[in-house]
């Protein structure tokens, strides 16, 4: 039964969702948001409550056990009961000015500040990239110099072949390259999928 | 559109518009593929359930790596990191991951290694938590799992990805394993593990987040090799049998793509006009 009902629930619901998506059947599209729809709603919901559990249970335990870094754990913690309980009691929750000042002026500049470290790693991974020690890593180099140059004022000033150059790399190398890949990865994913509809494949069942 | 195809589909629309969806969603063409490749699925499946010869899987050395990656670990006593990616549980790629999960976790509780496990999705949580556990129980080591171990961090990417980095830095662990759907956040966890001196196998079928793994990680699986990672660390003779189906249906489309190609040059060659093949495929 523990293996049955879930394999069951899988295969039921998901056949639902694909018939749904062939035939025209507004009772079907009603089943579907009527139940789906909100169960999917409800169980994630019920993960987040979850997951708030599991953050605040281990920094609690680093708090109480007095790891390094500790105090880092009682900002979080601080943080999240305060959010929490902005959200709940404020007048206008989630959407309150006090709310959202103190989302606006930490996760989402926290948020922002990470994104931006983007750029200083892709500098230092080009480097290791571009380094010609290989005849594919070579390729790689003169390629995306020629695509970098083209793309930029100063390579259509260089010479006018710079920008047809990338033009040329983009469109009979990167793009046919990028739909083989993208090709493969439809059918795996559609093979993916069939295996867990069919139970073929529980790993989600810890299997 | 030929004038012979236009009149077979004006016969054929009718009939089936008030039941079967003519566009978005599958039309008739995509639900034929559908069922031709689920009953493909379904025979080879048997084949195999019945000792029936199964093609050999090549060698991936992405999937070959995650062994050495906590040999390693286990050498060097320090924690293996593995991320599912930020997508939820409707990603194909966040369900072909637990079955790398369940992999990995087998045996870091084999050699009594240590396992980190980061999520970034609510539901996935649960989820990997569960998977973490039976591993450590198939191994009879039910005590030796830390439920500590396996993390939810935050909804939000970067904090996310932050977080990531934060926790490879601070417990200094040896291998990073990244399987599932990642986006901008990748080059961050690569770079980052790369500057900590960690061994790094990633795998995502994203084709705009392949190209920062191969750059900056030691082992990277290309577009659907992620799908096949189940079976290949399996060797499940069952779900191996799939992976041929799914080469089927790349040699098919490719078979579709040449002849499409060919049929087009010939109409443009000749000053004719449609092209059956395409005319085909969009008849409903």
């Amino acid at each position: 039964m523990r293996r049955t009902l879930p394999a069951a629930i899988t295969l039921i619901t998901g056949l639902i969702v694909i018939l749904k998506d062939i035939f025209i059947s507004p009772a079907f599209n009603k089943l579907v948001q009527d139940y789906l729809v909100r169960s999917v709603t409800l169980s994630t919901a019920t993960a987040v409550a979850l997951g708030g559990i599991s953050l605040i249970r281990v920094h609690t335990r680093r708090v109480a056990r007095k790891r390094e870094g500790w105090y880092n754990s009682v900002i979080l913690i601080f943080g999240f009961f305060l959010l929490m309980v902005l959200g709940i009691f404020l007048q206008g929750g989630h959407n309150s000015a006090t709310y959202q000042w103190f989302y606006q002026n930490t996760a989402v500049a926290g948020s922002s500040t990470v994104f931006s470290l983007l750029c200083f790693y892709i500098g230092s991974a080009a480097y290791r990239a571009f380094r010609a020690r290989s005849m594919e890593a070579g390729a790689l180099l003169i390629s995306a110099s020629l695509v970098m140059l083209g793309s930029t004022s100063i390579g259509a000033a260089i010479t006018p072949m710079l920008p047809k150059a990338k033009v040329w790399i983009m469109d009979y190398f990167n793009t046919p390259t990028i739909r083989g890949v993208s090709l493969g990865v439809a059918l795996g994913a559609f093979a993916q999928g069939a295996r867990n509809l069919f139970g073929i494949e529980r790993g989600y069942m810890a299997e | 559109m030929t004038p012979f195809m236009k009149t077979i589909s004006d016969a054929i629309k009718p009939a089936l518009s008030s039941w079967l969806y003519t566009s978005g969603n599958f039309g008739l063409t995509s639900t034929i593929f559908l069922i031709i490749y689920v009953a493909a699925l379904l025979i080879m499946v048997n084949r195999a359930r019945s000792a029936g010869s199964i093609p050999k899987v090549r060698r991936i050395a992405g999937l070959d790596a995650v062994d050495e990656v906590v040999g390693r670990a286990t050498e060097m006593g320090r924690p293996v990191l593995y991320s599912p990616g930020i997508g939820g549980l409707e990603a194909a790629d966040t369900l072909a991951s637990f079955n790398v999960l369940g992999h990995v976790a087998k045996l870091i509780a084999k050699y009594d290694a240590r396992l980190i496990v980061c999520n970034r999705t609510p539901t996935v949580q649960p989820v990997t938590e569960s998977v973490v556990r039976a591993a450590y129980f198939e191994v009879g080591k039910p005590d030796a799992y830390r439920e500590d171990d396996v993390r939810f961090l935050t909804s939000d990417q970067f904090g996310y990805a932050a977080g990531v980095v934060g926790i490879m830095n601070r417990e200094g662990v040896s291998a990073l394993v990244m399987f599932g759907l990642f986006y901008a956040e990748s080059l961050v966890f690569a770079e980052a593990g790369n500057q900590a001196g960690a061994i790094q196998v990633a795998a995502t079928s994203s084709t705009s987040q392949t190209p920062f793994f191969i750059v900056a990680c030691d082992y990277c699986l290309i577009g659907e090799e992620i799908y096949v990672a189940g079976a290949y660390l399996g060797q499940d003779r069952v779900r191996l049998a799939t992976i041929v189906v799914q080469d089927w249906g790349k040699q098919f489309t490719l078979a579709v793509i040449i002849l499409g190609t060919l049929v087009s040059t010939f109409v443009s060659v000749t000053g004719g006009k449609g092209n059956f093949i395409i005319d085909l495929l969009k008849l409903y």
